[in-house]
């Protein structure tokens, strides 16, 4: 029964070869939008992989300042690297109160953390740039001690010392730095935590993804243009949603119309001792093989179009940085989106066509 | 979608940014800016491209008030800001769920740099700057890791692009002016290079950039995205023309024996075609209008809850008569090409031909053949 079944699906008239080709022509504008997307994706990558990204950060999620790294599972991390923890306080001094950033920097080497700088466990380091706010604030230069809040606690007459001697390139000078222990004393819950891992190179992948950490791209340039790209290309997707919709409805239209043509040839079938379901096979498999057809000739019509567009575009004064690459994703996409839509659209004229015997215009005269 | 870097940069206003010669865009051409033109329409900013919780983000130092009196913005609710803040534009804050009091944390642009701002407020305006972070000059110079008097660009509202040009070229500086209806003037300047932006990268090094920098980015920024954004519209334009076609020829099938009918009877072929264009115009024309309406409400409608982001930047939908009309256009053109083109496949044929009764549609193929294979 299968080969009869693909013998009549696979019938071309001049209406089923009109449906493959507006298949296709929607497969086209799929795989050509997603190439020219993807084309911008790998052109910005290959700038962006060329530009050198500083020190490693990471932090769990996606804002470093939420972020709650267990500082056991350092104990896992090979190399050295420095555990930081940050987090929003108050600082009154000299006469007024000022919202900083109060950090705490430990320096692991062997899997052992230890914390240089401030010396006194009490310590609060202020950097020279907030050291200027405060004067300019206050009027007058920074005191000797002064209180600061975090956590909703607050800590009194904490000694104020001299700012860090080295500070690395990543940080602004307007920090306040504290020993990590006194982080912890204030709220073990929330101050044991890390927020950041400074590395001066990359961690393993595997490594990283076991932690739950992702790295926190310092260059931002860099982490514009992938976003903005991968924007784009996240609303293109929406584009694959709509064409499936397209297709749906050409499939519906022209297999309707096809088991109305055919509804005599139907009711032969049914008496030659067909089943319903034997029927319904044949419609639906005319849909897919209409869709399969029409994404094979849209994939590569989508894949010529792209590269016009591209090669085209210098002459007309769009120089770009568009590198286009096999488009496996856009033609694996369009050819799930055709056959899904196709069988979608396709199961209610071959339902039909299954029992069209029982109506009156199927009845042979 | 293709304007939207320089809608970015410019807005509505002229936008002054660095020439190839000495350095210029500093506080001292601010200052006099600011007092040559109308105090409060001179904004001088510096822009800083980073990411804020993974969504690629436009940060933007600047003064407030002059800011928002060149974008038209408000601050909701009024704040009085220190020397460190930040200010979200009402877009971005709704987009990623921020609010006044909440610290985020910021990267550099072009160097390696970690920052913390806390932010002050939300801000509002009907331009793509809405979806923008802006920061205080301090903050914004760390991040872009620029000098303490340098600025990217300072942007005047006036409606005297003349004086202001002329004024440019007696302050002696080195810059590109543009803006509306203007194109891009050079002063004491080369025309921005028009070498790769990667290729600046690679020659001058890790963030390091030339001095006109922000123009050849942004200039080629907008020629990507212009080419994906067209090449995408002339795509979809091919399935457009397609389907309008698919349905012309269906239709038209029905009307071959009124050809026939109408030549057998002295009709000469121009006089066809001059009643094929009386009839199919004005559908052509309603059709096109009512579909670019439908689409234009459509999105209007889908707005609040679907958005097309470029940059970091809602791609604002705003109804402009010239798109409107040249969408029209290309519909009625798409349509009477296609129908002159079947016109003439008919007027080929002999009127006895055309008026022989046939159906439409080919007749399928035999059942008996294909169960035999």
């Amino acid at each position: 029964m299968a080969r009869p079944i693909l013998r009549l699906a696979t019938r071309i008239t001049r209406r089923t070869r009109a449906t493959a080709v507006a298949i296709a022509f929607a497969c086209m504008v799929l795989v050509g939008a997603l190439s020219l997307a993807d084309g911008l994706a790998n052109g910005i990558a290959s700038v962006a992989d060329r530009i050198g990204a500083g020190p490693a950060v990471y932090i769990r999620g996606d804002e470093l300042l939420s972020s709650d790294i267990d500082p056991v599972a350092l104990g896992n991390l090979t190399g050295d690297f420095v555990a930081m923890r940050v987090h929003p306080a108050e600082l009154e001094t000299s006469g007024i109160a000022i919202a900083v950033i109060a950090v705490a920097l430990e320096s692991y080497r062997m899997g052992i953390g230890t914390t240089w700088f401030p010396a006194g466990a009490n310590d609060v380091s202020l950097d020279v740039g907030l050291r200027s706010r405060i004067a300019a604030a206050s009027g007058i230069p920074v005191g000797t001690s002064g209180n600061l809040s975090v956590f909703g606690r607050r800590l009194t007459d904490l000694p104020i010392v001299a700012p860090p001697t080295n500070r690395s390139e990543l940080f602004p000078d307007d920090w306040a730095y504290v020993r990590a222990d006194l982080f912890v004393a204030m709220s073990p819950s929330q101050g044991g935590t890390v927020q950041a891992i400074l590395r001066d190179g990359p961690l393993d992948p595997a490594l990283a993804a076991s932690l739950g950490l992702s790295r926190l791209e310092t260059i931002g340039a860099v982490g514009f243009v992938r976003g903005s790209v991968a924007e784009v290309q996240s609303s293109l997707r929406i584009l694959a949603l709509v064409i499936a919709v397209v297709i749906g409805l050409i499939v519906y239209a022209a297999m309707s119309l096809e088991v109305h043509a055919r509804s005599r040839e139907i009711a032969i079938l049914r008496s030659l001792g067909a089943s319903p379901a034997a029927v319904a096979r044949v419609y639906e498999a005319q849909a897919l093989v209409l869709a399969l057809a029409g994404a094979i000739l849209g994939s590569a019509l989508g894949i010529v179009a792209a590269h016009a567009v591209v090669s085209f575009a210098p002459l007309l004064g769009l120089p770009n940085l568009i590198l286009l690459s096999p488009p496996v994703t856009p033609v694996g996409l369009a050819f799930a989106v055709a056959i899904l839509a196709a069988a979608v659209g396709g199961i209610v004229p071959s339902r039909r066509a299954a029992i069209l015997t029982n109506t009156r215009e199927a009845a042979p005269s | 979608m293709p304007g939207v870097p320089s809608q970015i940069l410019a807005g509505d206003a002229y936008v002054i940014t660095q020439g190839s010669g000495r350095l210029s865009i500093n506080t001292s051409l601010a200052e006099n800016l600011t007092r040559q033109f109308a105090a409060g329409k001179v904004s001088p900013e510096i822009l800083s491209l980073g990411t804020l919780r993974g969504e690629p983000v436009l940060i933007r130092a600047v003064k407030p008030d002059a800011f928002f009196a060149v974008e038209g913005a408000e601050s909701v609710p009024s704040v009085t800001l220190g020397d460190r803040w930040a200010l979200v534009g009402e877009g971005l804050a709704g987009r990623l769920g921020l609010s006044a009091g909440d610290n985020v944390t910021l990267v550099g642009s072009v160097l390696p740099r970690i920052a913390f701002a806390p932010i002050a407020g939300v801000y509002r305006t009907a331009t793509p700057a809405n979806d923008e972070l802006l920061v205080d000059y301090g903050l914004g110079r760390f991040l872009a890791g620029l000098g303490s008097a340098s600025f990217h660009s300072i942007r005047v509202k006036t409606s005297d692009p003349d004086a202001l040009l002329a004024f440019l070229r007696g302050f002696g500086a080195s810059a590109h002016v543009s803006g509306p209806g203007m194109p891009r003037v050079d002063i004491a300047s080369s025309p921005p290079t028009d070498e790769r932006v990667a290729n600046l990268i690679l020659r001058t090094g890790t963030g390091g950039s030339a001095n006109d920098y922000l123009t050849t980015a942004v200039g080629e920024a907008s020629a990507s995205v212009r080419v994906v954004a067209y090449g995408i519209a002339g795509l979809l334009a091919l399935l457009t023309a397609f389907g309008i076609h698919a349905v012309q020829r269906r239709a038209f099938a029905d009307r071959l024996p009124v050809v026939g009918v109408l030549r057998a009877v002295g009709a000469g072929n121009r006089w066809m075609r001059r009643r094929f264009l009386v009839e199919s115009l004005p559908l052509a024309v309603a059709a096109g209008v009512i579909g670019a309406a439908l689409g234009f409400l459509g999105e209007a409608r889908l707005q609040p809850n679907a958005t097309l982001l470029v940059f970091g930047h809602e791609v604002l939908v705003t109804f402009d008569p010239l798109t409107f009309a040249l969408i029209v256009l290309a519909i009625v053109a798409m349509s009477t090409l296609s129908g002159l083109g079947l016109l003439q496949a008919a007027l080929r044929e002999r009127p006895s031909v055309s008026i022989r009764e046939a159906p439409a549609v080919e007749p399928p193929q035999s059942l008996e053949a294909v169960l035999r294979g």
